[in-house]
């Protein structure tokens, strides 16, 4: 069951709410939990101690970070501020026997938190890279003569495993921070993990963003519903009616088989991109529709990506959650890191500001951007993806100054509405080139696409031999273009500030309707759905 | 107490369902081909269906229900010409018993087949009961709203898009490929018995009602398919058979007697037969049902 099926938005939903709201507000949040059970066990019942598992960890590694803060703190304040005769010691001595206390309770805690992140990262890793690892020691063990092969395990995935471990680890770092109290009931944390909202496809949801209202229980308020049904469809929209039209063509497209020209590798990238936003997008506004159901507001995880004008821009408007967790939990802690700092003393006065920063920010930024590349699976076209992404940044970065003097030089400003476009397109660029290698089935595909690009440019073969072929007529892709048109305008109207949910539900009740009306015909007449069609997964639940 | 806009808003879940309902009423009216006779404007897999279910009226003796087993199990053209038996394919490719029912349930209504063949692939096949929940829900949604079903050929119903032609004989389709079956004996004698679902036996037995009221036999008869069936499977519908005074003829059990040759009859390398199959499943049914 997910989210755009039938069973899910007029049986599940509905029933869910129902229940919830006639569970006494104090358990309103068991009723949440039960209901993502019951979800995820539409997918498998016995995956499920997977991230149970994770909520366990995380349980017990939060409490024992809480008692040895607590325990600090307690020590701390014990030290003694006069000695045995009760003359009063030396400030210098009480600092530094606090200082000695705090040292040894913080070892303590770096290594709890080390283990539960190290325990969480294991499950993960070893049900979703030991094929990897051993594909590539296959390789290495063939390439030197050695007969001896390992067989493959083919570990099935548990669903979100890669959404909810991030929220676990997330969530210790944070106790440890002290930003978040531990939460002491496992089976409130289970629901933080498996909220049926986020486990397919997230949002990566901080604890701190969402402890309130996930436990509030509060009252189902009827606009909250209505906005979240209304947001469920647009989701619905953009998976049934554009993806998953598109993922035919984009699936011919990809087929290196034959000779591919530029047109067509440009082609593939478009499509490609389009489909992938429409399809993770939608699934993110189908997500966020059903937590605010319950009043549980999800973070965003896209603001109008395509009009980012650099790709730093462009990974704070996409996939927002995944970003906003690479900079939270490896940019800071190793920009702020022993070797960070050690470097920035040696730097200062022997190079140039510019130099000192650009270097600690690849620092930063190198395992940010690997560890990008390797969440989304363990494939090279996925390593390349994030390393691909490392290097245009630092180039962005580095460029920047220069980028700046030229602006100067011509009397533009970065505002100007033609530098502007012109970034937005050299981004665009950059967004397509990387989607290039990111779909390609393997790394030399994506190399061989990227070379076609440059040769044999012809539109006109692209209309006249390729299109007919891609398995969409003219009506489809009408259907996409016109569906893609009213997305972007919202876009549009979104990034103006407009909240259009809101407006939506001000207008006059014939017009409200009339809207939501031909939004669910929409669906139900150009959706892609039901016997005859072969459901495409989303195609970030395979992550 | 509730805010009287929040009544309102309230309200409004109740009246868009009701605003819903004519319209989705009326496209389904608008869009259901079945009777409008024209049953090439269904997908492919529920083309068998449809084309059945718009035959004149009492011309099918014999009617087979079921998943991808039963799309191959006998050849109408064969049985017609040589024994002079009028059959027809009612069966769908994944086809669950919620369908099988449904299926037979509107096929009867302008049918009186002497015999129903139900191929037993889909009372035993690897699915789970929430799978099959959710695949009653969606079926029972499809019979109430037939736009759900049909809703993909709107461009062939709006007279845009010529209808696809699928070829094939009263549900028969034609298929010729060889992959050889190599994996050996695999009915092997065991006191195990497949687990048939509460909602299998459930559209089972409103299948034997229909039956009974339209006074038709049902025989259950489970396709050679080495790949997928065995004796703990065949122990589950013979039990089933028995208790409820079915025949059930295993066909798994009749290989040798069917003359069945693994390296010449198989469509997939043991999941379906092929079209030489089907001629010596056929041949044997005819003897049978003599």
């Amino acid at each position: 069951m997910v989210y755009y099926k039938l069973v899910f938005a007029v049986i599940f939903l509905p029933a869910t709410i129902l229940f919830y709201q006639l569970f006494p507000k104090k358990y309103r949040w068991s009723m949440l939990l039960l209901a993502s059970i019951a979800f995820y066990s539409t997918f498998s019942v016995k995956r499920i101690v997977f991230p149970m598992a994770a909520a366990g960890i995380a349980w017990l590694a939060g409490i024992l970070l809480e008692k040895l803060g607590e325990r600090q703190t307690a020590a701390v304040k014990a030290v003694r501020t006069t000695d045995p005769s009760g003359n009063p010691r030396e400030k210098d001595e009480i600092k530094k026997e606090k200082g000695k206390i705090r040292e040894a309770c913080q070892r303590k805690t770096r290594i709890v938190l080390t283990a539960g992140i190290l325990a969480l990262l294991s499950i993960l890793l070893f049900m979703k890279y030991t094929d990897f690892f051993l594909e590539n020691i296959n390789v290495i063990l063939k390439e030197t003569g050695s007969g001896r092969q390992f067989a493959l395990k083919n570990f099935l995935l548990p669903l979100g495993i890669s959404f909810y471990t991030l929220q676990a680890i997330g969530y210790l770092a944070d106790v440890y921070w002290k930003k978040v109290p531990a939460q002491h009931n496992p089976f409130r944390l289970l629901l933080f993990l498996l909220f049926f909202p986020t486990i397919i496809e997230g949002p990566i949801t901080p604890y701190a963003h969402i402890r309130e209202t996930l436990f509030a229980g509060e009252t189902v308020d009827p606009d909250q519903v209505m906005k979240g049904y209304i947001r469920l469809g647009w989701g619905a929209m953009k998976k049934l009616v554009i993806a998953d039209r598109l993922f035919p063509a984009v699936n011919v497209m990809y087929d290196m088989s034959g000779d591919p020209h530029g047109a067509q590798v440009a082609a593939a990238a478009i499509c490609f991109t389009i489909m992938e936003y429409m399809d993770f997008s939608g699934c993110i506004d189908m997500a966020c529709g059903c937590a605010q159901m319950f009043g549980i507001g999800l973070p965003e995880n896209f603001r109008q990506p395509f009009l980012a004008k650099n790709a730093s821009e462009f990974w704070r408007r996409w996939h927002i959650s995944l970003g906003v967790w690479f900079k939270t939990y490896i940019f800071y802690p190793v920009s702020m890191s022993g070797l960070a700092r050690k470097w920035g003393k040696f730097a200062k006065g022997r190079y140039s500001a510019h130099l000192t920063k650009m270097v600690i920010s690849a620092m930063a930024l190198l395992p940010v951007w690997l560890c990008n590349g390797l969440w989304h699976g363990p494939k090279w076209t996925y390593i390349f993806y994030g390393v691909f992404y490392f290097v245009v940044i630092m180039a962005e970065l580095i460029l920047e100054p220069f980028g700046d003097k030229l602006l100067a030089r011509m009397k533009l400003t970065k505002e100007n509405r033609f530098v502007s476009a012109v970034r937005i397109l050299k981004t665009w660029i950059i967004i397509f080139a990387g989607e290039l290698f990111f779909r390609a089935d393997y790394l030399k595909d994506g190399f061989q696409m990227f070379g076609a690009m440059f040769r044999d440019f012809s539109l006109v073969r692209l209309f006249t031999e390729d299109l007919p072929s891609w398995g969409l007529d003219g009506l489809d892709w009408l259907i996409v273009g016109v569906a893609f048109a009213v997305v972007i305008l919202v876009n549009l109207m979104r990034e103006k500030g407009k909240d259009i949910l809101e407006e939506l539900l001000n207008l006059p009740l014939i017009l409200r309707f009339a809207l939501v009306l031909t939004l669910a015909l929409t669906i139900l007449i150009f959706g892609l759905y039901g016997p005859g069609y072969e459901e495409v997964d989303m195609i970030y639940a395979g992550f | 107490m509730l805010d009287s806009e929040k009544r309102k808003r309230w309200l409004e879940f109740v009246v868009f369902p009701l605003l819903l309902l004519p319209v989705l009423i009326f496209f389904s009216e608008m869009m259901n081909p079945i009777p409008k006779g024209r049953p090439d404007l269904v997908s492919e897999r529920d083309a068998y269906v449809a084309a059945a279910l718009t035959q004149p009226a009492d011309s099918i003796g014999v009617a087979v229900l079921g998943d991808s087993e039963a799309l191959v199990l006998l050849s109408p053209k064969m049985l017609w010409e040589e024994a002079g038996i009028s059959s027809y394919i009612v069966a769908q490719s994944g086809q669950t018993p919620s369908e099988a029912y449904h299926a037979l349930r509107d096929l009867v209504k302008t049918q009186s087949p002497k015999l129903v063949i139900l191929e037993t692939d889909l009372l035993v096949n690897d699915t789970n009961e929430r799978r099959e929940l959710i695949g009653m829900f969606n079926t029972a949604a499809y019979d109430v709203f037939p736009v759900l079903r049909y809703h993909g050929k709107w461009k062939e119903m709006l007279g845009l898009k010529e209808p696809e032609k699928i070829e094939h004989y009263r549900g028969f389709a034609l298929r010729t490929d060889v992959v050889p079956y190599t994996g050996g004996e695999y009915m092997q004698p065991t006191e195990k018995k497949t687990k048939i679902l509460r909602s299998s036996l459930m559209y089972l037995k409103r299948i034997r009602q229909i039956c009974e009221e339209k006074g038709s036999e049902l025989l259950l008869v489970s396709a050679p398919a080495p790949m997928n069936f065995n004796y703990a499977k065949h122990n589950a519908i013979r039990d089933y058979a028995d208790r409820n005074g079915l025949t059930y003829l295993d066909l798994n059990e009749k290989t040798e007697e069917l003359g069945i040759d693994w390296n010449k009859d198989m469509l997939d390398g043991g999941d379906h037969v092929n079209v030489n199959g089907t001629e010596k499943i056929t041949r044997y049914l005819m003897e049978y049902l003599k």
